[in-house]
């Protein structure tokens, strides 16, 4: 399997050119613009299929008591708020209790 | 009877296939365990998410000291692999007083954490308190990839902000130049709130999709030489290393997505030379340092279109220096091809843009 006399043994030699024979077209067809235009179309139609499936699944779920995913996301993003208040507080009474030591220096405005 | 030279090649391959089961189920399993750097450091600040580290090390010998802002992308641990291939572990070695300003791992917390807020909040904090534990006046800042446009922005903004040296590595200015690094959110496609997830951050997977993608099939040519050298053992922890760094993506809070969709790629507004932040304008040829740009011919995440305008646009003129390194984005500036070939380059520079303790001092 290996090659004792330093050179790159006959197999891993085929897989890499082999690698490159696949990988060169595959990698201009990924980088292309109309690639990513595709990607866009995509992702924007994901988030609207998952959309609408929220919302025609939203009352089956409340029906039976169980918080729908939208509902959950409303959820997260408001612990999340709450989070970011908390640790502004938290940095807040730090910066205080550093004494101004460790304060920062005041912005400088540039001309113009 | 069998030819001896034949009996030693059996015996050869034999071992070495006990040692590629032997490395291949070590490898599987250390795939798992979260890594960290390898030069042991202590925490001198932190604030949120975010720490500064200063490395462990023999005497000091030059000063001002060294402090590394990280990209806000990727682990900083990529700077500080493995003993024997550690970047920080190189600069410590030679005599400099490292510090790493770390952005650790963003969580929903982030969200609301724009340029400004790196700017003005974490990086004067974080300078002050290296300057509190080293004694020093003036610090040297070496801003890798966004962490570079975190540290101009910062010497730019500041009166006072004392940096004598600021060291840009693979620094973008040119966001026209990103090709298809950013193509999937220039104008009319992908818009930042496409990409964001209900933390309120882009997250690590889309992050680390958009690099795999550059060149989705490498892996199996990197897969086919690890298998190879999987025998040996030196081979397989730099592999180890560098493959779970480059899977090891952190999410990018959200309010600073927006600035780099809207302002860096859309608007590319670096190139004007001044960014609008916290309610001022930004001049960054205001900067007063002396300026490296450290660029990578190789580079395929930053191009090296995008970095070269750093020396019309970052600092004053003939304080701006450019240094070509061979290598691609991460192995010019880390790994063993750094070790050998670019840190040289790059610690002699800081070294000689800085003063030479005599005698040395101890940490």
């Amino acid at each position: 399997m290996a090659a004792d006399n330093g050179t790159t043994p006959s197999w891993l030699d085929t897989v890499r050119k082999w690698e490159r024979k696949i990988g060169e077209p595959i990698e201009q067809i990924v980088t292309s613009e109309s690639f990513f235009d595709a990607v866009t179309q995509m992702k924007r139609m994901q988030a609207e299929i998952g959309k609408r499936f929220e919302s025609a699944t939203e009352d089956w779920y409340r029906m039976f008591n169980i918080p729908a995913a939208s509902e959950i996301r409303r959820l997260r993003e408001q612990l999340g708020r709450m989070e970011r208040t908390l640790e502004r507080m938290v940095n807040d009474l730090a910066d205080a209790d550093a004494e101004g030591d460790a304060s920062p220096p005041p912005p400088r405005a540039t001309e113009g | 009877m069998l030819d001896s030279d034949l009996v030693a090649r059996v015996g050869k391959d034999v071992e070495r296939s006990i040692l590629r089961a032997r490395n291949g189920v070590r490898y599987a399993a250390a795939m798992a365990k979260p890594r960290e750097g390898a030069t042991p450091k202590d925490v001198v600040w932190h604030r949120g998410r975010a720490a500064l580290w200063r490395y462990r090390g023999g005497a000091i010998r030059y000063d001002p000291p060294i402090v590394i802002v990280h990209s806000l992308v990727s682990r900083s641990y990529i700077l500080d692999l493995r003993p024997g291939a550690s970047s920080v572990g190189f600069l410590v070695n030679r005599g400099f007083d490292v510090f790493m300003l770390d952005w650790g791992v963003p969580d929903s917390r982030d969200a609301e954490h724009g340029f400004e807020t790196y700017v003005d909040e974490y990086m004067p904090r974080a300078l002050a308190a290296a300057r509190k534990v080293t004694g020093a006046e003036e610090l040297t800042l070496a801003g890798y990839c966004l962490g570079g446009i975190v540290a101009a922005l910062y010497a730019a903004a500041y009166e006072d902000a004392r940096i004598r040296n600021l060291v840009l590595l693979a620094t973008p200015v040119d966001f026209a130049a990103m090709g298809a690094m950013v193509a999937a959110v220039r104008e009319g496609r992908l818009d930042t709130d496409d990409l964001l997830d209900e933390t309120g951050n882009v997250p690590a997977a889309a992050l680390y999709s958009g690099f795999y993608m550059q060149a989705p099939t490498k892996e199996i040519a990197g897969y086919a030489t690890l298998l190879e050298n999987l025998w040996n053992d030196q081979f397989v922890d730099a592999y180890q290393a560098m493959a779970q760094w480059s899977r090891d993506h952190v999410p990018m809070p959200g309010a600073a997505t927006r600035q780099i969709v809207d302002d860096l790629i859309r608007g590319n507004v670096l190139m004007t030379g001044k960014w609008t932040l916290g309610g001022r304008e930004i001049d960054l040829s205001r900067v007063r340092a002396n300026v490296l740009s450290a660029v990578a011919e190789k580079d395929n995440v930053v191009p090296l279109a995008a970095v070269r305008p750093v020396t019309e646009l970052i600092g004053a003129p003939g304080k701006r220096e450019e240094m070509l390194l061979t290598g691609g984005h991460v192995t010019f500036g880390a790994g063993r091809h750094a070790f050998k070939r670019t840190l040289p380059a790059l610690s002699a520079w800081i070294a000689a843009h800085s003063d030479e303790l005599d005698p040395p001092k101890e940490r």
